[in-house]
């Protein structure tokens, strides 16, 4: 009867282990619990008014220990599902009466367990130590209408979870200067973003150059330490320092080629660096991102040298070439008096303005001729040098104009007057100088779909301006030693890999598909360093859709989402920006960009 | 959809809620190629009651009889392990005479339990009269019930701190003879269990739990001593199992089969329990009481028929309790048996499914969800 006696006091003691864990914590102590083989008992959760504590129980040689967690009731707790597929039924059940989110569970019955509802996702129980689940992620909208086809969810939800690094290097692998699309991107994806139906899309622009200051900040630089694949011993000419030459030089040099990057300037950057004012894209952010893009390539940076004859250029033994070149020929105004003194082009302008730091004198009255966003460029610069009546002159109307929305506010928001309608006839020379222009009305559409302006009869006028600045596009102008096939506008003909009619050499960007954007530019110098990795005997980069292995979940609370207002961007005051160059947008703050990230309806989650 | 699922022509069928194989409504969805089961989805929330919200509402006393009302099957062992739970919070010892006729009264429990399953099951593989007989041998195990306390189904001698409840000589006395007339209406039973092929056929091989799986998957009661582990709570000697020789039955198959072994060699262990118990049994008080309110943080874990029913109650030294937590035996069984389905044909379903003996009333108490009167 003693031995019994001490079998019971023995069996009443000692039952239970207890451990505060924190969220961070939790999956080590998860970890160490299933390593030595301990059984996942259930989750208990009390609402404690403010917070939630989660306890988990576990049992182990028949002693149970208790993970204790105290977390916020906004915040979301990993799910330990992943470790003990089992906890899904506990994990659904405090998910669905007490309201604690979880992440990542592997079977998330949606909020719907206890409710009779009709339809609940998969629920293949996965095998314990068995095979990740089939792919969990689609295509979504914003990144198809990306034309580098970034993973912009992915790096939404890096930026949510404060993983700037992880965000940045996301872009990087589509699209090497986040800091600078950031800034200047036109956000095609913004577009494509589901909640623009609600007219509030994800400023997924902004979030990009969080992503990029934030890194900075945190990284004193923008330089990342990574690693170059292995050297090929092939060499690759990249001519043209612009956004696509850059990209080609980038990728290429990552992926072990020797590259050497000629530039005609002194500096790179090619149009981001004349045509983007500084208020824009301030030059030493992109000067420091592309050289820290080069720097990580190892690529050899040649800055002035003009490439006139690319069999000399090849003779020196490179095994390809990639053109990227540009379009730097201004198209003419075609009217009488444009060679007057007083008319320059915006190339010019803008160049002397962004390049060689000039701030010509514009005079009192400015008139700018042109629709696109080099004319609303050159019409703002033009205002911050001291201009104080600045006109853009645009022949056709308002919603058939090339420029950006964002833009064509800003300039109106910095008081620039618009004619439209109105095609300049002639240009007579003198002080001030003296502009005879017709009123035009909408005709016939052409063949790019828009009206064709007419003339309207009787609708003459005269302006008086001191300054005119002809913005109305720019061509492609290859040098005759390329000795490559161009087509009938001067641009360089290429196949689907980027070839052009000579053998080794490659060529992307403005050159070969006219004038269009920064984004575009980086595409095509990626998808060319892919092409001639392969030409070289590499197996080149993915093209394919972004990484759909991530494992994607659906938002915990989509209702209190969709009430969330979409985060302003910070700007400066109209009145005071037009005083000087300084940068006009503003990064977001930690606290907004998380919680705009957090608003994404993560359109990429395969139901 | 994603390709891979487009690709494979499959079905889905819904079973249950309501189904004549289903002691108590959980809908399972099978996604069948032709006739083989691919996956599962299980639909719970039909029984929902909100037991564990109310707990936190009662007054603690009247808690039991609350708890006995989780399931009907289990309600002896609910009832005890509650006050089991308030005992630990309020530092009560329970006399030793107390703890002999729980025993005796868990074990009655689970007689009834086992039987009533092992009936269920043998009608879901097609053996109605097996079924028919297997009932009339447990209206033995139910009448010894209304003998000690009047109902034939609830027990309910449960207080804090004891029963409310005693047995004398004469009661005693025929819990032996109903034990010895019990044991041997299941000897003329035991063939069919053990050597009957064609009652074998539906079970051997089918719904296979590795011994890895059953541990990772968290089951338990017969259906992880099924596959060969050796888990028990009366192992950890609550009440006054520490004073009784017993080993958990454990059969190796991983199967169906093995299941159902391992429930009908429980009912002639639970015969050995109720005798043993008895004939240990001290004379004494049956209850000690003491007006002290529940404070701190207790778990109990007794072995229900179906398995590990696991208490976590939070006293705060208010009338009321803080917050309890009830994690029945089934849930911890549903992952269990998805990763069973699998792979088994159709007609495997019943087999498999009865084989965790789901209840499903028990397994949805969970919280009581007040959202504006909805």
């Amino acid at each position: 009867m003693m031995d019994q006696l001490a079998l019971r006091t023995q069996t009443e003691t000692g039952v239970e282990q207890e451990t505060q864990v924190s969220p961070e914590t939790l999956f080590l102590y998860v970890n160490q619990f299933k390593a030595q083989g301990a059984r996942f008992i259930t989750i208990t959760t009390r609402d404690m008014g403010d917070d939630f504590q989660v306890i988990y129980h576990f049992e182990k040689d028949n002693q149970v220990y208790n993970l204790y967690m105290t977390v916020e009731k906004e915040k979301v707790v990993p799910s330990i599902t992943g470790l003990y597929s089992v906890a899904f039924i506990a994990e659904n059940e405090s998910q669905d009466l007490l309201g604690l989110k979880f992440s990542d569970m592997n079977i998330d019955f949606g909020g719907k367990m206890f409710k009779v509802a009709p339809d609940v996702g998969t629920c293949l129980l996965k095998m314990v130590d068995g095979p990740r689940p089939p792919i969990m992620r689609k295509l979504s909208k914003c990144t198809e209408e990306c034309p580098a086809m970034v993973d912009i969810p992915r790096y939404i939800r890096q930026v949510e979870k404060g993983d700037v690094e992880g965000a940045y290097n996301t872009i990087i692998d589509r699209a090497p200067l986040p800091a600078i699309l950031g800034r200047v991107c036109f956000a095609p994806c913004q577009e494509g973003c589901r909640q623009e139906l609600e007219t509030k899309p994800i400023q997924i622009r902004m979030l990009k150059r969080y992503a990029a200051d934030c890194f900075k900040d945190q990284n004193g630089g923008l330089l990342r330490d990574v690693e170059r694949k292995p050297s090929t011993g092939k060499r690759v000419a990249v001519v043209g320092g612009g956004p696509a030459g850059v990209s080609a030089a980038y990728y290429l040099g990552m992926l072990g080629h020797g590259v050497t990057l000629l530039e005609k300037g002194k500096t790179l950057g090619g149009a981001m660096l004349w045509g983007i004012p500084k208020y824009r894209l301030p030059k030493d952010v992109m000067k420091e991102e592309i050289e820290a893009r080069m720097t990580e390539a190892g690529v050899e940076v040649k800055p002035g040298v003009e490439v006139e004859d690319l069999g000399d250029l090849m003779a020196e033994g490179y095994d390809a070439c990639f053109l990227a070149v540009g379009a730097e020929k201004c198209n003419s105004l075609r009217c009488e008096g444009e060679e007057s003194e007083g008319v320059i082009n915006f190339i010019d302008f803008l160049t002397a303005v962004n390049v060689r730091n000039e701030t010509p004198d514009v005079g009192r009255r400015v008139v700018v001729i042109g629709g696109g966003n080099s004319a609303m460029d050159s019409a703002r610069t033009a205002r911050r040098l001291g201009a104080e009546e600045v006109t853009v002159f645009y022949r056709r109307t308002e919603d058939e104009m090339p420029a950006s929305i964002d833009e064509v506010h800003g300039a109106v928001e910095e008081g620039i007057d618009f004619d439209f309608l109105s095609t300049q006839l002639t240009i007579h020379p003198g002080k001030p100088l003296r502009i005879e222009y017709q009123y035009m009305v909408p005709g016939e559409p052409d063949e790019s779909g828009r009206r064709r302006p007419v003339p309207m009869e009787g609708g003459h006028g005269f302006l008086e301006a001191d300054t005119v600045i002809a913005a109305i596009g720019y061509n492609v102008m290859v040098p005759q030693g390329f000795d490559v096939e161009v087509d009938r506008r001067g641009r360089i003909v290429i196949d689907d890999d980027y070839r052009t009619s000579r053998e080794c050499v490659y060529a992307g960007g403005d050159a070969a598909f006219g004038t269009s954007n920064v984004i575009s530019a980086l595409r095509d110098g990626r998808a060319a360093a892919s092409s001639i990795d392969r030409f070289l005997g590499g197996e080149g980069l993915s093209e394919a859709e972004p990484d759909m292995d991530e494992f994607v979940q659906r938002q915990a609370d989509l209702d209190e989402i969709r009430s969330r207002r979409q985060a302003k961007i910070p700007e400066m005051d109209p009145v005071e920006r037009v005083k000087s160059f300084e940068e006009i947008e503003k990064v977001f703050d930690r606290c907004t960009a998380e919680r705009e990230a957090g608003r994404c309806w993560r359109c990429d989650w395969n139901e | 959809m994603n390709k891979q699922v487009e690709e494979v022509k499959t079905t889905v069928f819904p079973f249950g809620p309501q189904h004549p194989v289903l002691p108590e409504p959980i809908q399972l969805r099978f996604v069948v190629e032709e006739e083989e089961i691919v996956d599962v989805i299980p639909q719970l929330g039909y029984v929902h009651r909100g037991i564990e919200k109310a707990i936190e509402l009662n007054d603690y006393r009247r808690n039991i009889y609350l708890c006995e009302r989780i399931c009907g099957i289990c309600n002896y062992m609910h009832g005890m392990a509650y006050c089991e739970s308030i005992e630990k919070l309020t530092d009560t010892m329970v006399p030793l005479r107390a703890k002999y006729l729980r025993t005796v009264w868990s074990e009655l429990g689970r007689l009834q339990s086992h039987l009533l399953w092992l009936g269920l099951f043998s009608e879901g593989v097609g053996f109605e009269s097996l079924f028919m007989q297997i009932w009339r041998i447990r209206e033995i195990v139910l009448e010894l019930n209304e003998a000690t306390a009047g109902h034939r189904i609830h027990l309910s001698t449960n207080v804090i701190g004891g029963v409310n409840m005693d047995m004398d000589e004469g009661l005693v006395n025929r819990y032996y003879t109903d034990m010895d007339r019990l044991r041997k209406e299941m000897d003329t039973l035991a063939p069919v269990f053990y050597k009957d092929k064609a009652f074998q056929e539906k079970q051997v091989g089918k719904g296979v739990l590795p011994k890895k799986d059953a541990v990772h998957l968290g089951a338990v009661g017969p259906t992880i001593r099924g596959s060969g582990i050796p888990q028990d709570m009366r192992k950890n000697y609550y009440e006054a199992y520490g004073f009784l020789d017993f080993e958990p039955v454990t059969y190796d198959g991983d199967d169906v089969y093995s299941r159902t072994l391992v429930r009908f060699d429980e009912v002639y262990q639970s015969i050995d329990l109720i005798e043993a118990a008895l004939k240990q049994m001290p004379e004494g008080p049956i209850v000690d009481k003491n007006d002290r309110f529940p404070d701190g943080v207790a778990i109990v874990r007794v072995e229900q028929p179906r398995g590990e029913c696991f208490y976590y109650a939070v006293g705060n030294g208010t009338i009321h309790l803080e917050r309890m937590r009830i994690r029945t035996p089934t849930l911890p069984n549903i992952p269990p048996l998805l990763h069973m389905l699998k792979g088994y044909e159709i007609s495997d379903i019943p087999a498999i499914v009865h084989s965790i003996d789901p209840c499903m009333a028990c397994a949805e108490r969970i919280t009581y969800v007040d959202k504006g009167g909805q």
